[in-house]
């Protein structure tokens, strides 16, 4: 019995043997019958192409393959240097083992080089670095902003401003077109992030393409790169927000964009009554300031306005305080209609409510004066701003091109204010408009291969009229003839006019010598006529004598620039000549004066490349600045509710040098990255104020004096420690400047103030469901006179990412501010977070937001001056939560 | 006599025109890409030697640089914390490659050699133009998806994947972490790598995981302060192999 179960048992094993397994082997021979050795066998279905198995051939030849499957299949013999073979196969139940030899015929190698394309995350060509998006963003990106934050080396900071490394961005450019300039934040704040495929940084930038190679330029843009399926497609998202257990805050946000290869359309947007501030800088996108850019003359002249009731916190998130109601649209578009000729749009609306509370109390302590005023602010602002722009570029041919833009900017500001002041209620009314019109064409001629020509001409006219009424009369001691008034009014009207012309030679020398000759002529007209009247009522009492202007200020400036970089090996020396002849004239009520002076302005600067990882920076500049319209008005100016403020009736050249050192360690890619600058600067001549201090009102007259001295010093240091996967920064910086001025008609006194910040910062890189980001900054000031004043301030924060998986993630915002020299109420927190559910299959985001959750509802801050010191508490939005509902299409 | 001479010529010709010189070396650059914390690039070479059936992976630190530098055509290793190496030999089913640990040099012998590829896979990919067929492993903690060319049946990869049944072009783990993607595959026969013969000692696999990931843990554990009750906490490893056969 025993022995037929044992024959059983192994019938039974062997008969499972065979239906399980089959065993394909045999041998693989040349045509010499030599074996092939490290050959490869694939059995593949005949259906699905699909390998079932594989196996390789011994060193002499032989192979085995075993496999559990039926049917028919293909078995694919092959070897380097040989022709594929291909046989049929077909293996039934019954099979246990096939054998199949073959000779394989010999083939020379068709390819000896093979190049694969490959899919870089990090490509580095000459003077761009091309980032692929996916590897470094892990689908928590809203918008722009958040996308470039995680890109290595770039940063983006509180305000919106995109660095890379320490150099802001010139421009953000869409698939190689560029629509808003130094405007970029209206851009990377609201653009999403999802389309984006690459981002590619551009070094060495040339905002005209003919300059490329021929300017020196450390110039850095960025071009954003879209993925196929976003391209010439109308896409975008709109996102609605509602607050829930608050009051009614709203959010509406939308975005609609097509970005074709011949058009592109950007519309968006904003509404919300949340604080934040959609466009970012505004001034960046009306009147952008582009320093050093070749054949860009007029961008450092504007109107400033004298009265300002505006308010805002130094230091501290706008939006906690920006009680607003903000309405913007704004379009924009790009048209190429032929390879030519491309013409740019942009128009953008914006109206806007805001309310700021203040609370203050300023206590002024100099000399013999002694008092302290209290102020209870509420200013109530609304403006509309509407602007437009139309640009024209038309490449003429390879080496010409010309292009014209042209700006139109209107805007309307009305101000009202509610003031309580050391008791006494006062209503300030301040309505401003600016209407700005500008006109800009340049030529450029590349008519050798290094050497480029430009010609600019511009002419802008702008009129910022402002009108001032405060219903309160605290000046009895200075209109001591109309002491029935009770309320007073000062108008000012302010119109400028500029036309300039540039002509602009780059020569870049085989020895990769750079020369370049400007040669120009700016004219600018500029009116002031400030009316200040005393009323009774309605009633107007009088125009006092020494409190209204009417000056015409016209400057002439022929200019003759001239600039050499020299280059030797590492080396690089430049030096700048820089020729001026001014005719000044100013017509001040009647009166007429004019001068014409001639001043030289040098420059010597020199670059030290040491190594690859050192380089250092160092120039010495001499400059002659020509007074402006505001330092010449003599008659006095109510700036605000209190103060009076006039200038010299005399012309002024102010003269001042500067020496700056740069020293940078390492690049922006290394563990480590220290940047060192040091920035010395000694005005010979500048203007300082003679200030009348009373408690009710300042009178603040110009004078000019020597000698103002501004040393600083600032370093950045960057260090990625592996062990925590983290990244320190460490930012200390320390600078102090000493000046003159004088109170009350007294002799000149020293001012001396100091600031020494120093703080760090460490910020995570973990791929996983954590990630934090936490700093400390330290801020010291000194006021020093005759007596001494200082405070520390201490902001700190800490972040908190949290990602569960791709569709939840979790975002909490904290903050603690801590004033040094408060005795009560010193230390404030903030929390803010941010939770995100994703759907991707119905393209919705769901979003729950919640800011200022500990309701920290007022903020005090102290700041020093050098007449005392103030205390001020500002209101701040309360706590809110806000659903967010978006939806991409 | 014309007979003679024609076969004569014949013979000749044969000899003359010898079979096509085998390229007996087949070298493949690979971009790597490591997706860590501080995200890298390097270059590695892998050069097969078709005929000894063995293979050496040579990494190089140029990290964010499209290009090696090659001088007079020979890659030499530079010792000490720049260059690593990896060295396979399929006949004697041995794996030696140089790590560096705490400033010493060490050749770890690696144990494992035949990997368990699953190749039932039907989709394939395009890299360049060559068509690639789809495989996945379980290695050392990690799964990773590896595209290789059944038409050049060279069973070696980079680093230590080997044994598919064509060259791999382009493997990476499921996470994106580790990548590895082939840009230029040249043959010709000479080699172009040049392993220096150093003095360097040579431990096992169990050794280096021990000295790697062990001895830092009880340097640790040494530094708690009295009265912390340390739990055998994994500090978690970082690396492209996060857990070993024997652990398991």
């Amino acid at each position: 019995m025993k022995k037929t179960q044992i024959l059983l048992l192994i019938l039974l094993v062997a008969f499972f043997e065979s239906y399980s397994q089959t065993i394909l082997k045999g041998q693989i021979l040349d045509e010499l019958n030599k074996a092939i050795p490290y050959g490869s066998i694939l059995l593949k279905n005949t259906s699905d192409a699909s390998i079932i198995a594989y196996s390789f051939t011994k060193e002499d030849g032989s192979y085995t393959l075993k496999t559990l499957e039926t049917g028919n299949f293909i078995l694919i013999f092959s070897a380097l240097g040989y022709r594929t073979k291909t046989t049929e196969l077909a293996i039934s139940d019954s099979s246990s083992e096939i054998i199949t030899n073959v000779i394989l015929i010999e083939e020379a190698f068709a390819l000896n080089e093979v190049i694969v394309s490959s899919e870089k995350p990090i490509t580095i060509s000459n003077d761009t670095i091309n980032f692929k998006t996916n590897f470094f963003t892990n689908g928590t990106e809203q918008n722009v902003e958040d996308l470039l934050k995680k890109i290595p080396g770039l940063s983006v900071d509180s305000q919106g401003t995109i660095k890379v490394g320490n150099q802001e961005i010139e421009k953000l450019m869409v698939d190689g077109d560029d629509l808003f300039e130094r405007g970029y934040k209206v851009l990377s704040k609201n653009m999403p992030a999802y389309p984006i495929e690459e981002v590619e940084i551009l070094k060495n930038y040339s905002n005209n393409r003919l300059l490329k190679g021929i300017e020196e330029s450390n110039k850095v843009a960025l071009n954003l790169k879209l993925n196929e399926k976003s391209k010439r497609i109308w896409f975008g998202n709109f996102t609605l927000g509602y607050g829930l257990v608050s009051e009614n805050r709203y959010e509406l946000k939308g975005n609609l964009m097509n970005f074709g290869k011949k058009n592109k359309y950007y519309f968006l947007t904003n509404l919300n009554n949340t604080g934040s501030d959609a466009i970012g800088d505004v001034q960046n996108l009306v009147r952008p300031f582009r320093f050093n850019e070749p054949g860009v003359i007029g961008d450092n002249v504007s109107i400033t306005n004298l009265i300002g009731l505006n308010g805002g916190i130094s230091n501290f998130k706008r939006e906690r305080s920006n009680f607003n109601n903000a309405e913007l649209l704004s379009l924009n578009a790009i048209f190429s209609p032929t390879e030519k000729l491309k013409i740019k749009t942009l128009a953008f609306l914006n109206t806007d409510e805001t309310i700021f509370f203040r609370n203050a109390t300023e206590t002024v302590n100099v000399n013999t004066i002694d008092f302290t005023n209290s102020e209870d602010f509420k200013l109530r602002n609304k403006t509309i701003l509407g602007f437009g722009k139309l640009d024209f570029n038309y490449t003429i041919s390879k080496t010409k091109s010309l292009e014209a833009t042209t700006k139109y900017n209107s805007g309307n500001d009305h101000n009202s204010a509610n003031l309580v002041f050391n008791g006494l209620s006062t209503i300030q009314s301040l309505k401003n408009n600016n209407t700005l019109f500008d006109q800009k064409i340049t030529y450029s001629n590349k008519f050798k291969d290094k050497k480029v020509f430009l010609l600019t001409a511009r002419y802008i006219q702008e009129e910022s009229p402002q009108n001032y009424v405060v219903n309160q009369f605290l000046f009895e001691e200075l209109f001591t003839s109309s002491t029935n008034a009770n309320n007073v009014k000062q108008f000012i009207e302010n119109k400028m006019q500029y036309i300039g012309i540039n002509a602009h030679l780059l020569d870049r020398r085989e020895n990769d010598d750079l020369v370049e000759i400007q040669v120009g002529n700016e004219y600018c007209n500029d009116k002031l006529n400030t009316a200040f009247e005393l009323f009774e009522d309605d009633n107007s009492l009088d125009f006092p004598l020494g409190y209204q202007n009417q000056i015409q200020y016209r400057v002439n400036d022929v200019y003759v620039k001239s600039k050499y970089r020299l280059k030797i090996n590492d080396f690089a020396l430049s030096g700048i000549l820089d020729l001026h002849q001014l005719y000044n004239s100013l017509d001040n009520n009647e009166n007429n004066k004019s001068e014409t002076p001639f001043f030289i302005n040098p420059s010597f600067g020199a670059e030290w490349k040491i190594n690859g990882k050192n380089k250092l920076i160092t120039t010495y500049s001499y400059n002659t600045t020509n007074a402006k319209i505001l330092d010449l008005h003599d008659n006095y100016v109510l700036t605000s509710f209190r103060s009076f403020q006039k200038g010299l009736n005399t012309f002024n050249q102010l003269n001042n040098s500067s020496v700056v050192l740069n020293y940078e360690l390492g690049n922006w890619s290394d563990r480590f990255f220290a940047n060192t600058f040091m920035m010395y600067s000694k005005n010979h001549d500048f203007f300082s104020s003679n200030t009348f201090l009373n408690q009710n009102y300042t009178l603040s007259d110009k004078i000019r004096i020597e000698d103002r001295e501004f040393l600083s010093i600032n370093s950045k240091i960057d260090y990625y420690f592996k062990a925590i996967s983290s990244n320190l920064k460490l930012d200390v910086g320390y600078s102090k400047s000493n000046y003159k001025n004088s109170i009350n008609n007294a002799a000149l006194r020293e001012v001396k103030t100091a600031n020494f910040n120093y703080g760090l910062e460490l910020r995570s890189g973990f791929r996983g469901f954590f990630n934090y980001h936490l700093g400390t900054k330290w801020l010291t000031n000194t006021i020093e006179t005759t007596i001494s004043n200082n405070f520390t301030d201490n902001t700190s924060f800490l972040d908190l990412s949290f990602l569960f998986d791709k569709k939840l993630d979790i975002q909490l915002q904290s903050e603690r501010y801590y004033f040094g020299n408060l005795t009560t109420d010193n230390t404030y927190y903030f929390l803010d977070f941010d939770a995100r559910y994703k759907m991707p299959e119905q393209n919705v985001t769901i979003t729950l937001t919640g800011k200022n959750l500990f309701n920290t509802e007022t903020f005090r801050q102290v700041s020093i001056s050098d007449i005392g010191s103030a205390t001020t508490e500002f209101r701040l939005l309360p706590r809110f939560v806000l659903l967010k509902l978006e939806y991409r299409f | 006599m014309k007979k003679i001479i024609n076969i004569i010529f014949l013979l000749l010709l044969i000899k003359v025109f010898p079979q096509s010189k085998k390229n007996s070396f087949v070298r493949v650059e690979y971009d790597i890409f490591y997706n860590t914390e501080l995200p890298n690039t390097k270059k590695g070479i892998l050069e097969i030697d078709l005929n000894l059936n063995n293979s050496v992976f040579f990494l190089s630190e140029s990290s964010l640089e499209s290009g090696l530098k090659k001088d007079d055509d020979k890659i030499t290793l530079i010792g000490k914390n720049g260059n690593r190496y990896m060295k396979t030999d399929r006949a004697k089913k041995l794996i030696q490659y140089s790590e560096f640990i705490k400033n010493e040099t060490y050749l770890v012998n690696d144990s494992i050699f035949e990997l368990n590829w699953d190749i039932n896979h039907t989709e394939i990919k395009k890299i360049g133009e060559i068509v690639c067929n789809k495989a996945t492993l379980y290695f050392r903690g990690r799964n990773y998806i590896a595209w290789y060319d059944i038409k050049n049946p060279i069973n070696f990869g980079p680093w230590k994947f080997n044994n598919l049944p064509g060259l791999i072009l382009e493997i990476y783990d499921e996470t994106n972490r580790y990548n590895w993607k082939a840009s230029t595959i040249v043959f010709s026969n000479k080699s172009e790598i040049e392993i220096p013969k150093e003095d360097i000692q040579v431990i096992s696999i169990q050794e280096f995981v021990d000295l790697r990931y062990s001895q830092n843990n009880s340097k640790i554990y040494s530094k708690m302060p009295r009265g912390v009750q340390t739990e055998i906490i994994n500090v978690g490893r970082s690396g492209i192999e996060i857990k070993f056969e024997w652990e398991e």
